[in-house]
Formats: C-alpha cells, structure tokens, sequence
C-alpha cells in the first residue's frame, strides 16, 4: 500500500530536508509538503520504481518551489565551475595521499567540512554515500544529465578532503 | 584507457554498476597508473567517512504525527466501527449517486462557477508542471514538433503564439483534460518563471462574455488563485488560458503580444 511504504522514508526524508533547508521548521514544513505532494499525485508514481528516489525528487522540486515563492533565486549557481572535463582530471595534490593520512584528515569535524561544499555537490555527495541511491537516481532526483552528477560526486569529494585537510593543518 | 576515461567511470566502478569490459579496461589502467589509483583510494575514503561519519536526525515526533495524518485522514472517521465491506458499498452507492446527479450539476452550475472551474483546473495544472512532477510529454523548443503534438491529439489547429519581443522560450508541450474537452498545454520560460498557455474549444463557455473587461483592446478576464495569476481570453472560437506566478500586468503583456491583436 502506497502510505505504509511512504511513510518508512520519513527519516530519510527529514534528513535530506535539514540537508537543503538548514533550519528544522523548514524542513518540517518541506516534509510535509512532500508527502501531500506525494499523495496528491501518487497515481503518476510506477509501481515497481523506486519510491525513495520519487520522494526524494518530490522534496527536492518542493524546496526550489519554496525559494520561487519568497521571489528568491534557489541556490542553483555555485561559485565553482561543475563542468569541464579537464577539471574532473586534475591530480594536484593527489599523489601521495595515502589511506593513513586520510583517516587522519577526515577525523576533523565531517558536518562543518560538507558546510563548505557547494549546495549541488554536497546533495550529490549525501544522496550517493549516506542514501546508497545511484548516479541514475540522482540524476533524475538533481534534473541533471547522469555524468554532471559524476562531476559533482568526484569533485565534491575532493574539495571535501581540501576542506578536512584545511582542518589538519 | 586515457586517465581521463578513467576518472568518469570510478564512480560506477565504486557503484559495482560498470560493464564487465570497461571495468576490466579500467582496472589495467588502475594497475598502470598511480594517480588514478590514488585518486580512487581518495575517493572511496571520502564516501566511506560520510556514509559512516554523517549522523542521522531523529524526526521530531509532532512532524511524525503530521505526516501520519496526512498519509492516513480515514482514522479520523467516526465510522471507524463499521466493517470494510460496508464502507466499501456504501461508497459506491454514493459514487453512483453522486454521477447521476453530475449532468444536473453542469446545468445548474452558472457562468461564473464555470470560469472559477476553468482558473482552477488552469492553476493546478500549471503547478504540477512548475513543480515538475506532471513532466510536459514533450520538452522541446521546436513550434512545429508541439504543434503537432498538441493538433494530432485536441482536434484543433493551434501554432504556439510566441511573444513578439523574443522574450518567452517555448520549452515544451502536452495535453491534457479539462471540463470535458481536451486542452492544448504550451509551455514557456520567461526569466526563471514558467508560463503556461492552455487552449481549449470554447463551445459551452459562452460564459466568457460575463467578466471579461478590455484592457489594452484586448478582452481579458483575469484572477489569481493560490498566488498564480490567469489571464482568459477567445479568440476564433477558442479560449486561452495564461497562467504564470508573473507579475499580473507583466502576463497581461504576455498574452496581449500572444493574442493577434
């Protein structure tokens, strides 16, 4: 039944909200929304497909549709260029970064480092490693083509270990 | 493999989604090349430390209790004592009931009520493609491949009016229901706002002249609803529906260059 297996993603859900909104009552609210979106058009959901990644897409459209409504440009644009493909193979600072010293780095506080990373990248980054869903998944959830998300994902990363290093040092 | 084939495909590799072949291409290149090795150790460290380092909120149980009641509004019914199959046929009893009395209910249903129906239905469908969970059928900015989307399925011809200034980017185009006639659906962006055109016969509507006032010589009937504005107007026996989250005199402009006036 679609409400009993909508409402096992609430937690997910609520997190990927606090991700984006970055206040609780925001996120409660974009909660909220989601699911009444959710219900209002769950005869457009295909049995079979992924339910979380439709929700997710859901919340996601329901939180750029927040920031239309208080006439506010969502926060679409980063400062760092996402395209290119020479930047998705630059190695400076890569080599010789081995597994021990990582672990020392990324021992610095994980939550203020994801802080720093662009909003596209770090959706990208929580959708992927804390959510398990796949590039294809997060493409249609982020309305992007499959390989900016893996632009995203990979330079994310590592602007993500830039920012835990700046924490070692 | 390049190195930079190679970057594009680590994610997959780490996904366990690669083809069997490019995988094995990608692992010689990994053998061969430090950097690229380096670069996936980097890489999964990273996505192993968030998957086990970001921690989970627990839900606010108020929000949980929302959402309960958004997902479940039949606990709330007093007839909760009564046994399914009772509900079920009563149900259906009233539904039959209820669609005799539908022919009854247009006839009776004024002009005014019809227009209100009309704004609605406009509003409702310009929103769910604004939020982009009715997706258009056919995303494009081709006139002509709308054109004949829309004129093979509504039974009318229509060529999307553009404005005349360049300013609207015809984005795509669909077709949907409402009253009881089909509706062309022509999708523009203007700035960062979509703008929705519906066209529809207006046989029956003859409501349209109540309401309606000119403005700029063009015979408009305007509304909001839900903060989305509608301009109406007819034109050669069709009736044009504009609905945009625009300034309401910035879709007057709109629909002014769009109608041939």
């Amino acid at each position: 039944m679609f409400q009993h297996e909508a409402v096992k993603h609430l937690t997910a859900l609520y997190n990927f909200a606090l991700s984006l909104a970055k206040d609780e009552g925001d996120a409660a609210d974009l909660v909220q929304e989601t699911y009444l979106r959710a219900l209002r058009f769950r005869h457009r959901f295909q049995p079979g497909t992924n339910l979380r990644a439709w929700m997710f897409k859901i919340l996601r459209n329901a939180f750029i549709d927040s920031y239309w409504r208080r006439s506010r440009e969502p926060a679409m644009e980063e400062a760092v260029s996402e395209q290119g493909s020479a930047t998705l193979v630059e190695r400076e600072g890569v080599e010789g970064v081995g597994s021990e010293s990582i672990d020392r780095l990324v021992r610095m506080d994980l939550h203020e480092a994801l802080e720093q990373v662009p909003d596209q990248f770090r959706t990208a980054i929580l959708l992927s490693d804390v959510e398990g869903l796949s590039v294809e998944e997060i493409a249609e959830i982020m309305d992007c083509p499959p390989n900016t998300v893996k632009t995203r994902l990979f330079r994310g990363r590592r602007l993500l270990r830039g920012h835990l290093k700046d924490y070692g040092n | 493999m390049t190195c930079r084939e190679a970057s594009e495909y680590l994610q997959e590799l780490m996904d366990t989604t690669l083809a069997p072949d490019l995988e094995r291409r990608l692992r010689a290149h990994l053998d061969t090349c430090s950097a690229c090795a380096g670069e996936l150790t980097l890489q999964r460290e990273i996505r192993r430390r968030v998957a086990a380092g970001v921690p989970r909120q627990e839900v606010p149980s108020a929000l949980r209790q929302k959402v309960r009641e958004i997902l479940a509004p039949r606990e709330k019914w007093a007839w909760g004592f009564l046994p399914r199959p009772v509900i079920r046929w009563g149900m259906a009893v009233a539904a039959l009931v209820l669609i005799s009395l539908i022919p009854l209910t247009l006839l009776q249903q004024n002009r005014e009520e019809r227009i209100a129906s009309i704004v609605i239905e406009a509003v409702n469908d310009h929103r769910s493609f604004a939020m982009r969970v009715n997706l258009p059928t056919l995303p494009t900015a081709d006139r002509e491949q709308v054109r004949e989307l829309v004129e093979a399925k509504v039974g009318f011809q229509i060529v999307p009016p553009m404005g005349q200034r360049g300013e609207l980017r015809l984005v795509g185009g669909d077709v949907t229901y409402f009253l009881d006639r089909k509706v062309a659906c022509i999708l523009y962006g203007k700035g960062s706002k979509l703008v929705t055109l519906l066209v529809l016969r207006d046989e029956g509507i003859e409501a349209t002249e109540q309401g309606f006032r000119q403005v700029n010589g063009l015979r408009v009937y305007t509304a909001t609803y839900k903060g989305t504005g509608v301009v109406l107007w007819k034109q050669d026996n069709l009736l044009y529906s504009l609905v945009s989250e625009l300034p309401q005199e910035e879709l007057l402009g709109v629909a002014k260059e769009m109608a041939k006036i």
